[in-house]
């Protein structure tokens, strides 16, 4: 079991050694992507092995990484239970599936370029993977910080776009924000309990021995996730994320970097139960964040920025609900949401791959020229908008199951209503880029079988997960009665918005606009939040670093050559007194006699 | 235990390096890189050693003694243990960095390595004497050589005097190399003045007749002393650290300075300051070290933050980094600060973090500049195509320095965070962790700026670094990313040498 783990999380981490210390092979290129595929591969079949296998308990292994007087102080190790499987599952899948499909996706970079796609690569499934196995704070911190690294440098893989260098650091400094709550809470309950163990912290929280007052405590570590997994106010860098390679963000958005939050909350989820308060802010700023991004989405006219908005939109659902204290709805809208949201990426990519332009208004009638295409885009947006029976549908009513019983009847409204707007907006890309009436430039064809084999598998899982739930009825359990047949008509209302809208015509999007006149102008702005960010970012940090900087150059060291300068003044005047002439001399030794015969005289 | 003299072969080796030079490679600039990279390649060999050897259960080790005046009872007394036995290897890689660095310096060459390798006699002897009279000569030794080494060969930037007291800078003349050396040497001597009574101070007051270190260990001064011998410590190794407001000499100096001279400055002799506040404030003087904890603590933080807002300020490159060494010497200070075994253990690693990471910096700079034959950073860009290994060596120092894990950069800082919470003043926790954004800020707007987005126009063709340089850039970030994964090969040490020192804490 644990050799097994070991492999899952070490084959990329050799994979990424392997590129990383030997140039050749990685300026090789499609050496390189070989190379990382065989070891995520191998790492998803150890994976898979492990999930097939009832677990009985929980399994944990540590090892001692920082010493300290007393028993170590930071150890490392192996945290193994059904949702670290799920998640290991999913998270190699994904990265293989991306991986495969970035071999095609990827052919027009030169090799040195592939390889080094290849090799961050192979370093992203290692640090999601570490991060998913856990056992500690610290642990989860430290791979935390390199799926945040490697996300950097994968949004700005092409770095020589002045675009992608200024979202890679957006998305950076956004995370490091939230991550400075993140180290501060975890100091802060190393203090509070002594423990940094998930092991011993759990214990703690089943018998109620947690001590009080850790709801700021909690409060920071949330933190961490929402920048991670983008919550309002710190959303703002996901978006700008797309300047990526598509691939990237099918990863990003599915699997590691925003799902890292999530999943943080739901592993953590005994700790945050012992701290009401935070669980309620978490479920409202989920449910915000839902609504506010899925307004976003509406506007906007570039097909993977719509889908970033709706990635945001759907982070919202899976916190709401973990903030509801139903971490199990959390997950599993985390897991059929990474599938399908994949799935959406990828085929956005072999749109974008096929005609060349992000932009949906360019598009159309791409259903017919990418009939394969198009139909697992279809998928993965039935399942986005929540349509009976896929995956989307039963990971959503759970969710909004969990906010009801909850009795949390604002973040309910909230997310009904986002539910709606989802449905209207994915439609909204699906009229415009796959039907309607304009004829798109050139010849787009289906993208190639490495393209399109991790397409239909995504499009399958998302199939089998809904029908799988279909017939046994699982997820909404607790649900109200009358909760399917409502998520199922918002979707369908948002669907027909869409459809009059943007297929039929019978209302037209300006008129649409017009009619929600200042929301809209808003949303088209962003609600003016990246602007507000962008203005903290110049006029604080920037103005305060001006400051500072003038004050050490002209006043802290300004006194310091202001004395200087005296020395040297005085140094030059007392010069001229040394006049050469024996006389003067004469004189001042006369004259300092003088003086001190008087002194003796005065003090005697 | 060997007969065989080890830490003064370690410390006189680039000596004899210095002479062979001096005397015999005249007009041979390849054997003068050769003496120079063999002399110090046996001190960095026989440094490794050490540390490998290096017996956690043994307290000092490799002792050495040999009297010298045993009237006054100086002696040569050498000996490491678990607070130097790191900062010895540390000097060792950056100096053998240090010389494959420089190994394109054309002017002079051999006065420039015959310096550079008297001055790393002074560093070694420093860190592995015991004996506090000698301890201060080699400190002398380590400074004044660095006067000729920046005035000589140093490069001078611009400064424009503006302000009230324009006209003090038009006197004198600030920006020139020479200005850069006098201050800084002016700077470290008034210091040293300090440190020097200090030294007297102890010596008269233990009343035994001996400058050793291990006497004065066993010797319980009197707390009004303590008090007042702390802070002459304190400020005269703290100007050497770069504390707040005494560190503008480290700007203008390190900027100045010629690569492998601000490698060795920034990432040895800073340290050294940080060094003697430990070993001589807080462990020969404990109560003199909790009076003072909440100045020296409170003081570290406005470093921290305004170091790093400072640096941020910068156009210059080479002062970015170098004021980012002042923002980062605040982690160190601070965590000595805190007084408890997190703390004191984050702030010795983080002298070895970044020791290193700032010696890859400098040693980065001076490539970028000659290449590019600019320092400043609007006008740069793009550099990420031509110089690719440049451009990862120098995100990796950068990643260090802001603290990510898997680099020494993090560890160190975790723990002195650890360290901070749970001294007598938490609240030092919140300007730490906010440093260390600020430090993703600046350094990652750096790095943008210079490798990333579009070519900047009016730059020559421009080449990676090359043979000797790799070796430079190789070393140090294979040792940046060894000890973030294994940080315990450095802790282990680090934990037996501070064990005495907190022990002697306890009230």
């Amino acid at each position: 079991m644990t050799s097994l783990a070991l492999a899952v999380l070490g084959l990329p981490f050799l994979a990424f050694l392997l590129l990383a210390l030997a140039p050749p092979l990685r300026r090789h290129g499609r050496g390189a992507a070989l190379v990382s595929i065989a070891a995520i591969g191998g790492s998803l079949a150890a994976a898979l092995r492990l999930w097939l296998v009832p677990l009985e308990a929980t399994v944990v292994r540590r090892w001692e990484w920082i010493p300290a007087e007393d028993g170590p102080l930071v150890s490392v190790g192996l945290y193994i239970d059904p949702v670290g499987l799920a998640m290991l599952v999913l998270v190699t899948l994904v990265a293989f599936l991306v991986q495969v499909y970035s071999w095609a996706y990827l052919e027009g970079e030169t090799p040195p370029s592939l390889g080094r796609y290849y090799t961050y690569q192979s370093l992203f499934a290692f640090s999601m993977l570490g991060l998913v196995l856990a056992p500690n704070f610290v642990q989860m911190l430290i791979f935390w910080e390199l799926v945040g690294l490697c996300s950097y440098l994968l949004i700005g893989f092409w770095y020589d776009r002045p675009a992608a260098a200024r979202a890679a650091v957006k998305a950076f400094w956004t995370t490091r924000l939230g991550d400075v709550g993140f180290v501060t809470g975890i100091v802060l309950l190393w203090r509070a309990t002594g423990t940094f163990d998930f092991t011993a912290l759990f214990a703690a929280a089943a018998a109620h021995r947690l001590p009080a007052g850790l709801s700021l405590t909690m409060f920071l570590i949330y933190l961490g996730a929402v920048g991670k997994s983008a919550q309002f106010p710190l959303h703002i860098w996901l978006p700008d994320a797309m300047e990526g390679p598509t691939p990237v963000s099918a990863l990003i958005h599915a699997a590691t970097m925003v799902a890292a939050g999530v999943f943080m909350v739901t592993r953590a989820f005994p700790l945050f139960a012992a701290t009401p308060p935070v669980l309620g802010l978490i479920a409202w700023v989920g449910a915000f964040t839902a609504l506010l991004a899925a307004t976003m989405a509406c506007v906007e006219t570039d097909i993977k920025r719509v889908l970033a908005y709706s990635t945001v939109s759907q982070l919202g659902y899976m916190m709401a609900a973990a903030g509801a204290a139903a971490p199990q709805a959390a997950f599993f809208h985390l897991v059929t949401h990474g599938l399908f949201k994949a799935l959406l990426f990828l085929a956005a990519g072999a749109v974008i791959h096929a005609v060349g332009t992000n932009d949906i208004r360019e598009m159309g009638r791409l259903f017919y020229a990418l009939p394969q295409t198009g139909t697992v885009f279809l998928v993965g947006t039935l399942a986005l908008s929540g349509i009976w029976p896929l995956s989307g549908f039963f990971s959503k009513e759970a969710v909004l199951a969990a906010v009801w019983n909850a009795r949390l009847g604002v973040p309910f409204a909230m997310l009904a209503l986002t539910a709606l707007l989802t449905a209207a907006y994915m439609f909204r890309v699906v009229f415009l880029a796959f039907f309607g009436d304009r004829q798109p430039g050139g010849h787009p064809h289906d993208a190639p079988a490495v393209m399109a084999v991790p397409l239909w598998i995504l499009a399958i899982l998302t199939v089998a997960i809904g029908v799988r739930g279909a017939l046994t009825g699982e997820g909404g359990q607790s649900a109200p009665r009358w909760l399917p047949a409502v998520s199922l008509a918002l979707a369908a209302a948002g669907i027909g918005v869409a459809l009059v809208t943007y297929q039929l015509r019978l209302v037209s999007p300006a008129a649409l606009a017009r009619a929600l006149g200042p929301l809209d102008f808003m949303a088209r702005r962003r609600y003016g939040l990246d602007a507000a960010a962008a203005a903290v970012y110049r006029g604080l940090v920037f103005g305060l670093s001006r400051l500072i900087g003038w004050v050490d150059r002209y006043l802290v060291d300004g006194l310091v050559n202001v004395l200087s300068a005296w020395t040297l003044r005085a140094g030059d005047r007392l010069r001229r007194i040394q006049t050469g002439r024996a006389q003067d001399y004469v004189y001042g030794i006369a004259v300092g006699f003088l003086l001190l015969l008087i002194a003796s005289q005065i003090w005697r | 235990m060997t007969s065989v003299p080890v830490l003064s072969i370690v410390t006189w080796a680039p000596f004899v390096g210095a002479l062979l030079i001096m005397f015999t490679a005249r007009q041979r600039p390849l054997a003068v890189r050769l003496i120079a990279a063999t002399a110090t390649a046996i001190s960095a060999a026989l440094s490794v050693y050490v540390f490998l050897a290096f017996d956690p259960e043994a307290g000092f080790q490799f002792y050495e003694k040999l009297p010298l005046v045993p009237s006054l009872g100086v002696s040569y007394e050498l000996g490491v243990d678990g607070l130097n036995v790191l900062l010895v290897l540390l000097t060792s890689i950056i100096i053998v960095a240090g010389v494959f660095a420089s190994w394109t310096v054309t002017v002079r060459s051999q006065e420039f390595y015959a310096l550079l390798l008297a001055l790393v006699t002074g560093v070694y002897g420093v860190f592995v004497s015991l004996d506090l009279l000698v301890f201060f000569l080699f400190y002398e030794l380590a400074v004044l050589p660095m006067y000729l080494l920046i005035g000589i060969w140093g490069s001078s930037g611009e400064v424009r005097p503006r302000g009230l007291f324009a006209w003090a800078f038009r006197a004198t003349g600030v920006g020139t190399k020479e200005y850069a050396a006098m201050k800084l040497t002016l700077y470290l001597l008034f210091g040293s003045a300090f440190i020097l009574v200090g030294i007297f101070a102890l010596y008269v007051s233990a009343g035994n007749a001996s400058f050793s270190f291990l006497d004065a260990e066993m010797t319980a001064f009197d707390p009004a002393l303590q008090r007042w011998v702390f802070l002459a410590f304190y400020v005269g190794f703290g100007i050497l650290a770069g504390i707040w407001p005494l560190h503008t000499w480290s700007p203008d100096g390190h900027a100045s300075a010629p690569t492998a001279v601000s490698m060795l400055h920034a990432g040895v002799l800073m340290k050294l300051g940080a060094y003697g506040i430990v070993r001589l404030g807080i462990e020969l003087l404990p109560r003199g070290a909790s009076g003072w904890a909440s100045l020296v603590g409170t003081i570290a933080c406005l470093n921290i933050v305004y170091g790093a807002l400072a640096a941020m300020a910068q156009r210059d490159l080479k002062y970015v980094i170098a004021y980012s060494s002042v923002s980062h010497m605040g982690i160190v200070m601070l965590g000595a600060a805190t007084l408890t075994e997190a703390g004191l253990g984050g702030a010795l690693f983080q002298m070895f973090a970044h020791g290193i990471m700032t010696g890859l910096f400098f040693a980065l700079v001076g490539l970028v500049y000659e290449k590019a034959h600019s320092r400043e950073i609007a006008r740069m860009g793009g550099f990420g195509r031509a110089m690719p290994g440049i451009a990862t060596a120098f995100t990796l120092a950068g990643l260090s320095s802001l603290g990510l894990p898997a680099t020494a950069g993090f560890v160190a800082e975790f723990m002195t965070f650890l360290g901070a919470w749970r001294s007598a003043h938490p609240w030092w926790l919140f300007p730490a962790v906010a440093g260390t954004f600020l430090t993703a800020v600046y350094i990652l707007r750096v790095a943008k700026q210079i490798f990333w987005a579009a070519a900047a126009p009016d730059f020559p063709p421009l080449a990676d670094a090359r043979g000797p340089e790799w070796v430079a850039l190789a070393l140090l970030s294979f040792v940046l990313v060894f000890f973030g994964m294994l940080p315990a090969l450095a802790l282990g040490p680090i934990e037996s040498g501070l064990a005495p020192v907190l022990l002697r804490l306890l009230p």
